[in-house]
């Protein structure tokens, strides 16, 4: 079984499904020859040929576009913003037609929309944004950000074969840092949408976190068992649909619940989770919740300031510590 | 009684097509059909029977109905996205003029179950996309049907049609732009009309012969009378034949007028020059078509007139059945916002 890096497991998830399906196809700029500005595309051009790995030009609304009408048409697109921070030019196309279309006529639209996501690589304000919070509020959107290579590649499966559109966060700064023996082709292993999945278990307080900040989830976790703290982390690894159950066992168990995530904190997902649990564990706590985000600003550039933006280690450490006591 | 064929030239690029006398007629009828749903509706809407405002096409008949006949009809058929002025096109392409009176009304039986008014019309089983309001939005679209069908090597078209407005929008910039580089088979139909809710086209562009901007994409395209049904016919069998035949993307401009407001609250006697108005109801394309019929293809008048009537009786029967149809449970409003397959 190979080491892959999240990266990896992307493109090779690409690879198994163009294999397996004739109908599915990647789009997108510089996806085909090169393979992508970070290579997730890699290879599939040569394999597969242009009609099934299309160069398009700079077009976001109608890369968005064009891959939703080819859904409708019956087949499987894959559509690439170079980063999720370009997404923004297609939010129309993805919210207007994509997410309504199965509601007014019941007509399918099977598509992925693969955001690369995320801070701490140095982007500044448009080349690191994170893009979950902006299509969750929408209706009719299935959004999936992995934490892991293996579920980079079992979510991305999951994604292609799942008959609705999909936002595909794939998190930029785990592309070559996440890393672990993937399974592929015949014995890959797909992963559900909407089956959270506890990273650790633990009983004195739950982290709820997603994508980039589960590995910093652990760490905390780490270094608060060596001081007698117990920590469970709760990967959601989907947020649409939401693996409500999951949270509410891992909170109801432990009585404290903290979310974290690297988006910024008003009108964050973390939000959404924390109302859940108000609402329905609340005699369950024994804790505020509490909430790690970044803060309420466009994400700076340069290192200094990037690092004062995200949520980093520190961040959530102080905080477990703070609810580990309450 | 048929008579000979006829050859239409339109233009000079494009080759010229046959519409025999049954075909005309055909064109007739359905134009005839498209106005007696419109008046019919404009009535129940005046009389606080149809939810929301209502959009009419009145006087853009004729493209309506040319854009949409020359194409196959089907679940595998050719896609056809129309604009909200062409009633016409859901007609010729499948959609029962029942269904689309409960679409006004709300009724279940409507395409959309309720969800959705007026012309957002659509469903796989005619092959027409369920159109949005946000301009030039479904030219993508339209797009990426006709990629799907030059991947599979089928040989299927998807047409779209948009008002003079749309072509402000960057979808249609970038919808005709990777329709070119990707030479896949779509016709886009843009209906030049003149205005765009209360903005005539001299405040919408500086190029109001729209089929001019097909040029910067590389796009073969025409400009042809658009109250003239044959005409309108004509261009499009020629352009969609040439993109079934793998001639790539092609534009037809059909020049036409808004008879009225941008939908029926509009008032639009407060913008819209009355002269030209009146100068533009003597070219009304039903009007035309009749005079052609009648005169230079010797159709008799009592021929057209039993078309018009079995136009109205179809209105009437459409109407009492959409009239007879249930309002959907509440629980649809629940229903249908992710798909379980997408078979």
């Amino acid at each position: 079984m190979p080491e892959l890096t999240y990266l990896e497991a992307i493109n090779a998830a690409l690879h198994d499904e163009m294999d397996a399906d004739p109908r599915v196809f990647c789009l997108g700029e510089d996806v085909g020859r090169q393979g992508g500005a970070f290579g997730a595309t890699k290879g599939i051009q040569q394999k597969y040929g242009e009609l099934r790995s299309i160069d398009t030009p700079v077009a976001e609304a109608g890369i968005a576009g064009v891959a939703i009408g080819a859904a409708m048409a019956g087949q499987r697109p894959v559509a690439e913003m170079q980063f999720g921070d370009f997404v923004s030019i297609a939010f129309d196309q993805i919210v207007t037609c994509a997410a309504k279309m199965h509601y007014r006529i019941g007509w399918a639209v099977p598509m992925v929309v693969r955001c690369p996501n995320g801070g701490g690589v140095g982007g500044g304000p448009y080349h690191s944004e994170n893009v979950e919070a902006w299509f969750h509020h929408h209706a009719g959107l299935k959004i999936v950000c992995p934490a892991t290579a293996d579920d980079a590649y079992g979510l991305l499966r999951a994604s292609i074969q799942d008959p609705n559109p999909v936002v595909f966060c794939e998190h930029k700064f785990l592309y070559r840092r996440e890393k672990a023996d993937v399974p592929t082709g015949a014995d890959g292993r797909i992963v559900p949408l909407g089956k959270a999945r506890v990273a650790r278990t633990g009983s004195d307080l739950s982290i709820i976190t997603y994508a980039s900040t589960v590995r910093l989830s652990m760490a905390v976790a780490d270094t608060l068992e060596a001081e007698g703290t117990s920590v469970e982390v709760v990967d959601l690894r989907t947020l649409v649909p939401l693996d409500r159950e999951a949270v509410l066992a891992s909170v109801k168990k432990t009585g404290k619940a903290m979310i974290v995530h690297e988006d910024n904190l008003t009108g964050g997902f973390g939000a959404e989770v924390a109302a859940i649990v108000a609402q329905e564990a609340f005699e369950y706590l024994d804790a505020p919740v509490t909430r790690v985000a970044a803060i309420d600003t466009p994400i700076p550039f340069t290192p200094v300031l990037e690092r004062e933006y995200l949520p980093t280690e520190e961040d959530i450490l102080r905080a477990a510590r703070e609810l580990a006591a309450y | 009684m048929t008579s000979p064929a006829r050859k239409i030239s339109v233009v000079p690029d494009l080759p010229s097509v046959e519409v025999s006398d049954d075909l005309a007629l055909d064109l007739y009828y359905w134009m005839t059909l498209t106005r007696a749903v419109e008046e019919r509706a404009l009535n129940l809407y005046r009389q606080g029977k149809l939810p929301g405002s209502y959009y009419t096409g009145r006087g853009q008949e004729a493209i309506a109905v040319g854009i949409a006949l020359p194409l196959v009809r089907g679940e595998d058929g050719d896609w056809l996205s129309p604009w909200i002025r062409d009633l016409g096109s859901y007609l010729v392409h499948g959609v029962p003029v029942w269904r689309i009176f409960a679409q006004f009304m709300g009724k279940a039986g409507s395409t959309t179950r309720g969800k959705d008014g007026n012309l957002h019309i659509g469903g796989r089983e005619w092959n027409i996309p369920c159109q949005v309001s946000h301009m030039a939005d479904m030219i993508p679209l339209t797009v990426g049907a006709a990629l799907a069908y030059k991947q599979r090597g089928e040989k299927r078209v998807a047409v779209t049609s948009f008002g003079d407005a749309a072509t402000s929008r960057g979808d249609f910039h970038e919808g005709l732009n990777i329709a070119a580089v990707l030479e896949v088979p779509a016709v886009f139909v843009a209906e030049n009309n003149g205005w765009g809710y209360s903005t005539p086209i001299s405040k919408q562009t500086k190029v109001t012969d729209l089929h001019r901007k097909a040029a910067a994409y590389g796009i073969p395209a025409v400009s042809v009378d658009g109250n003239d049904v044959f005409a309108v016919y004509a261009a499009l069998k020629a352009s969609v034949d040439a993109a079934r035949e793998g001639g790539g993307p092609q534009f037809v401009e059909c020049k036409t007028y808004r008879m009225g407001g941008h939908a029926a609250h509009d008032k639009y006697e407060s913008y819209m020059p009355m002269e030209v108005l009146a100068e533009w109801s003597d070219k009304d394309p039903i009007k035309r078509a009749e005079a052609i019929l009648l005169e230079e293809r010797e159709i008799t008048e009592a021929r057209l007139e039993s078309i018009r009537e079995r136009a109205r009786d179809e209105v009437r029967q459409a109407v009492e059945q959409a009239e007879d149809d249930g309002y959907p449970d509440a629980a649809e409003a629940h229903q249908g916002v992710f798909a379980e397959t997408a078979d």
